[in-house]
């Protein structure tokens, strides 16, 4: 018996495994067809999703607002009032901090969604 | 194998990928990317599934693949994950299919070969590349896809390495390995060079 060399070999498996051959056109044509629909169904997904990434941050300063204003009307004591609103506006500036974060490092504005 | 890495360094941040630039991936690999089907899956149906699947995850799983890298490397690695999901959804007894679906291509290929009308040699040529394929499909899977990767789809020893994260001189090995057990089997079933 004669045995296979090693060029005759790779020969062999080349011959074997070649593919010549198209994929069928219907098949393209129904791929891209299929790819169309995942795409317009993709974007009707995005467009139904509402992020609420500034959510946080406004409810933040519109409450930390508020209450300095009472405080100011009310007009207590000045050193409360000052040592308060310090307190309300270092808050306020944190959570717009972690916003920023959340947008710029954890792609906040996808994940938030409603 | 560690797909997922060369997803992640083989796709650039930005928008969805659109139809348009994968129907382009389409036209410019798909010849590539279905012989690799065919010869993985075997039978045409499965093959056209595959295919199918393979470029429906490429547009959800990538923003946007990078040209200037692989992207039929990139293609390749879904084909691969896509495949071995399939393998283990399917049961043992879809898995040993027959192989008459490539019979025909196999012959296809004698008569555009040959020019020299010796039914004896065509019929031997014929039966040797069957059993040949026979064997490939009962190698274990991972030589198995590397086998198929480099003599399909042409692929270098550094593209298979790149695809399946895997170092170079592994793939060698295996395709060594992989070529030694098919002689051996051949050798032992009493096949002999045409």
């Amino acid at each position: 018996m004669k045995k296979f060399s090693d060029e005759e070999l790779e020969e062999l498996l080349f011959r074997t495994l070649e593919w010549k051959g198209q994929p069928d056109e219907a098949l393209n044509i129904a791929l891209k067809k299929q790819l169309l629909e995942r795409e317009k169904g993709a974007n009707r997904a995005n467009k139904k999703e509402k992020s609420i990434w500034w959510l946080p941050a406004l409810s933040s300063i519109m409450m930390t607002s508020t209450t300095i204003l009472c405080l100011i009307i009310l007009a207590i004591n000045p050193i409360l009032t000052s040592l308060i609103s310090f307190f309300l506006i270092t808050t306020n500036a944190s959570t717009i901090l972690l916003t920023l974060i959340g947008v710029r490092k954890f792609s906040l504005k996808k994940e938030a969604v409603l | 194998m560690n797909l997922f890495s060369f997803y992640k360094d083989n796709y650039v941040g930005g928008d969805i990928l659109r139809v348009d630039e994968i129907s382009k991936l389409v036209d410019r690999y798909g010849p590539q990317i279905y012989g690799f089907c065919r010869r993985l899956a075997r039978t045409k149906e499965n093959a056209d599934d595959l295919y199918q699947q393979t470029f429906l995850r490429a547009i959800e799983v990538c923003e946007k693949i990078d040209e200037r890298k692989n992207p039929k490397g990139y293609l390749m690695a879904i084909v691969i994950r896509q495949w071995q999901n399939q393998m283990s959804k399917l049961g043992r007894r879809e898995r040993i299919i027959s192989s008459q679906d490539n019979h025909d291509d196999h012959i296809d290929k004698i008569n555009n070969i040959s020019n020299n009308f010796n039914i004896e040699e065509e019929v031997e040529k014929i039966l040797l590349y069957q059993e040949i394929e026979s064997l490939i499909h009962r190698l274990p899977e991972k030589l198995k896809v590397i086998v198929i990767m480099h003599y399909t789809s042409s692929m270098s020893i550094k593209e298979i390495a790149e695809v399946l994260s895997i170092p170079e001189g592994t793939v060698k090995s295996r395709i060594f390995k992989a070529r030694k057990l098919l002689r051996e089997r051949l050798e032992e079933g009493g096949y002999e060079k045409v």
